[in-house]
C-alpha cells in the first residue's frame, strides 16, 4: 500500500523544473550550513552562494 | 468504474487542525484557481472557528476572504460549517439571525452548507437545513462521531434516518477526534449506508491524530461512501486528515475514479509547501498508531488543542504532574456527564469539571456556571442520561426544570439588534456584531489589514532568488540554467 511518504517522492511530474519544495529544502540546506560557500546542483539548476567574509 | 467525489479541507480543516486557523488570506487566494479547476465536488472554506481567527489574530475581515475566494472559484461549490444553533459565535441565535447568516452566504457566492451539532441532537440542525433549502443552499447534515458504549451504529443510523425525514442533499458521517478504527468504519458505514439508501450522497471525513484514518478512509469507500474529504499534503495528516494525493492513489488501487486534475493536485501541493515556509508553519506528518495511546485517549477523548491548554493550566497551577490524574478524572466524568462529544462546548465543560474535582480534592463541589444549563436540556438531548448522584450535585444550587433547546427560536432579534445598536453598515457588519464581544471587535477595528485581493504567485525560481536576497549574510549568489546565468552580489 502506498504511504504519503511514497506520494511526496512522486512529484517527477511538476510541469516547471524547480518546485517550491525543492526551494524550500534548498533554502534551509543554506541556513543550516556553516560553509564559506555553497554549490547546489539539482537537474539543470546550478546554485552557487558565497557567505561574507 | 465507480466514481469517489473529493472534497477540499485545505483552507478549512486542514489549516483550522494544524496551523490554528492562521493561514492568511493572501495565501490562500493565487491557490484558488488550481483548486477550482482540480475537479473537487465540494470546496470547504469556512467556519465559527475560522471565523473567529481571522478577525482575532489575523485581523482580517472573514467576509472578505470568502467573498474573494468565492470569486476565484466560480466552478465550484464553495462550502462552510455551521455549528449548530451558535452558528459563528458563542451564543444559540434564533430563527432571523440564522436566516439573515445564510441569506448574506447566499449572496456573497457561498453555495453549500454543512451542519453539525456536538450532541447530534438534529433538533438543533433542523431550522439550518430548512431554511438554507429554502433560500437555495445546498444543504449536508452531519453526524458526529463518538466513542462510546451508548454510540451504537444503531444510534447512528437513527441520526442519519432523522436527517432523511427533514430533507438533506447530503448526509455527513464525521470522526473529528481519530477514534474510528477500520472495524468500526466497517460496520458504520454499511448501516448508514442501508439506512440513507444508495440515491443519497453519503460524505466521510476522520481525523488522523491516532494513525488510522488512511485504513478508515479505505474501508469507507469499500463501504460505498461518495464523498472524501481530504486536504493537500502540507496540511494533512497530524491532528488533520488525510491527503488528497494518497487518496486517489488509495481509490485507483480499488479501481475507483476520482475525476481530479492530477498534475493540478501536485501543484497545489507543492504551492501549499512554500505556504508553510513562508508563515513559518511546520507541514503536516503522518502519524503511527500506538495501541496503549489510543487505550489511554479513547477514555478521555480530549482533543489535541484542548491538551495543550490544559496543561499549560495545570502548569500555572503548579501541578503539572498531575496531569494523568486530571485525564483519568476527565474520563470518569464524560462517562458521568452522558458520554457527550468532545467538541466545543463539551470538551471544555468536561475537561474544567476533571481539573476542579482534581484540584479541590471532592468531586463536583464547583461545578462551571454552564454545566446546570447542560443538565437541564438546554444544549440539546444528551446520548446518554447523566449519572443521577452526579446531577443532584450538579443541580444542588440551580433551577432543575428541564429546558427546551428551541426556546425562544422564532422571537426575532434582527430587528431588536437594528434598534438598539444600529445602523450597520451591512448585514455583514451587524452579523459580526452579534458574533463577537465589543472588545474583540474594537482590536479588530484598531488592527484590521486590507487583504491584496490579487496577490501575485511567483515562480519556484523567482521566489528562491527573492529570498535568497532577504540573507544578509550572503555576499553573492549564481543561478545557472544552461546558458543562463544570473549572478547577484549584495
Amino acid at each position: 500500500m502506498g504511504g504519503p511518504s511514497e506520494i511526496q517522492r512522486d512529484r517527477q511530474n511538476l510541469p516547471y523544473f524547480l518546485k517550491f519544495k525543492d526551494v524550500v529544502d534548498i533554502l534551509e540546506i543554506i541556513d543550516n550550513s556553516l560553509c564559506k560557500e555553497l554549490k547546489l546542483e539539482l537537474g539543470k539548476l546550478k546554485l552557487t552562494v558565497e557567505r561574507k567574509r | 468504474m465507480t466514481e469517489l467525489g473529493f472534497v477540499e479541507e485545505t483552507l478549512r480543516d486542514g489549516q483550522q487542525s494544524l496551523w490554528a486557523n492562521r493561514m492568511t488570506t493572501e495565501s490562500m487566494l493565487p491557490a484558488a484557481p488550481m483548486l477550482d479547476n482540480a475537479g473537487f465536488r465540494k470546496i470547504h472554506i469556512m467556519s465559527a472557528s475560522c471565523f473567529e481567527s481571522c478577525l482575532m489574530y489575523l485581523y482580517e475581515d472573514p467576509w472578505e476572504r470568502m467573498r474573494l475566494l468565492c470569486r476565484l472559484m466560480p466552478k465550484s461549490d464553495i462550502m462552510v460549517l455551521i455549528r449548530s444553533r451558535h452558528t459563528f459565535g458563542w451564543e444559540r441565535y434564533p430563527n432571523d439571525v440564522i436566516r439573515l447568516l445564510f441569506e448574506c452566504l447566499k449572496r456573497i457566492g457561498i453555495r453549500c452548507v454543512l451542519i453539525f451539532d456536538g450532541l447530534n441532537d438534529i433538533r438543533n440542525m433542523e431550522w439550518q437545513l430548512r431554511i438554507g433549502r429554502n433560500i437555495g443552499l445546498k444543504v449536508t447534515g452531519a453526524i458526529t462521531f463518538v466513542e462510546s458504549p451508548v454510540h451504537t451504529d444503531e444510534y447512528y443510523v437513527a441520526k442519519a434516518q432523522e436527517l432523511m425525514k427533514i430533507g438533506v442533499d447530503s448526509v455527513f458521517l464525521g470522526d473529528a477526534s481519530g477514534l474510528l478504527t477500520p472495524e468500526r468504519t466497517r460496520s458504520l458505514v454499511q448501516a448508514v449506508r442501508q439506512a440513507i439508501g444508495e440515491n443519497m450522497t453519503l460524505e466521510f471525513t476522520a481525523h488522523a491524530g491516532t494513525g488510522l484514518s488512511s485504513d478508515c478512509y479505505v474501508e469507507a469507500m469499500k463501504g460505498g461512501v461518495d464523498q472524501l474529504c481530504t486536504a493537500s499534503l502540507p496540511l494533512s495528516y497530524g491532528n488533520s486528515i488525510p491527503s488528497t494525493a494518497e487518496m486517489i492513489h488509495q481509490a485507483h488501487q480499488l479501481e475507483m475514479d476520482t475525476g481530479l486534475d492530477q498534475d493540478l493536485i501536485h501543484r497545489i501541493d507543492d504551492y501549499f509547501y512554500w505556504v508553510a515556509y513562508q508563515e513559518k508553519r511546520s507541514p503536516g506528518k503522518p502519524v503511527q498508531f500506538d495501541p496503549l495511546g489510543y487505550k489511554k485517549y479513547v477514555g478521555h477523548q480530549i482533543p489535541g488543542g484542548m491538551m495543550s491548554h490544559l496543561v499549560s493550566q495545570l502548569k500555572d497551577l503548579g501541578i503539572e504532574d498531575r496531569l494523568p490524574e486530571v485525564l483519568e478524572e476527565a474520563a470518569r466524568v464524560r462517562e458521568e456527564l452522558g458520554w457527550p462529544a468532545m467538541v466545543t462546548p463539551f470538551s471544555q465543560f468536561v475537561g474544567v469539571q476533571a481539573v476542579f474535582n482534581v484540584v479541590q480534592g471532592e468531586r463536583y463541589r464547583t461545578v462551571p456556571s454552564e454545566l446546570p444549563l447542560y443538565a437541564r436540556g438546554y444544549y440539546g438531548q444528551l446520548a446518554a442520561p447523566i449519572d443521577p448522584n452526579i446531577l443532584d450535585r450538579i443541580l444542588s444550587d440551580s433551577d432543575t426544570e428541564p429546558m427546551d433547546p428551541l426556546e425562544n427560536m422564532d422571537e426575532p432579534l434582527v430587528s431588536k439588534i437594528r434598534a438598539e445598536m444600529g445602523p450597520f453598515s451591512s448585514d455583514e457588519d451587524l452579523l459580526m456584531t452579534l458574533f463577537n464581544t465589543p472588545q474583540t471587535l474594537e482590536k479588530y477595528n484598531r488592527n484590521k489589514r486590507k487583504i491584496n485581493p490579487e496577490p501575485v504567485l511567483a515562480t519556484p525560481i523567482s521566489a528562491l532568488v527573492r529570498e535568497l536576497s532577504k540573507r544578509h549574510d550572503l555576499n553573492s549568489v549564481s543561478i545557472q540554467k544552461g546558458s543562463v546565468k544570473l549572478t547577484q552580489v549584495f
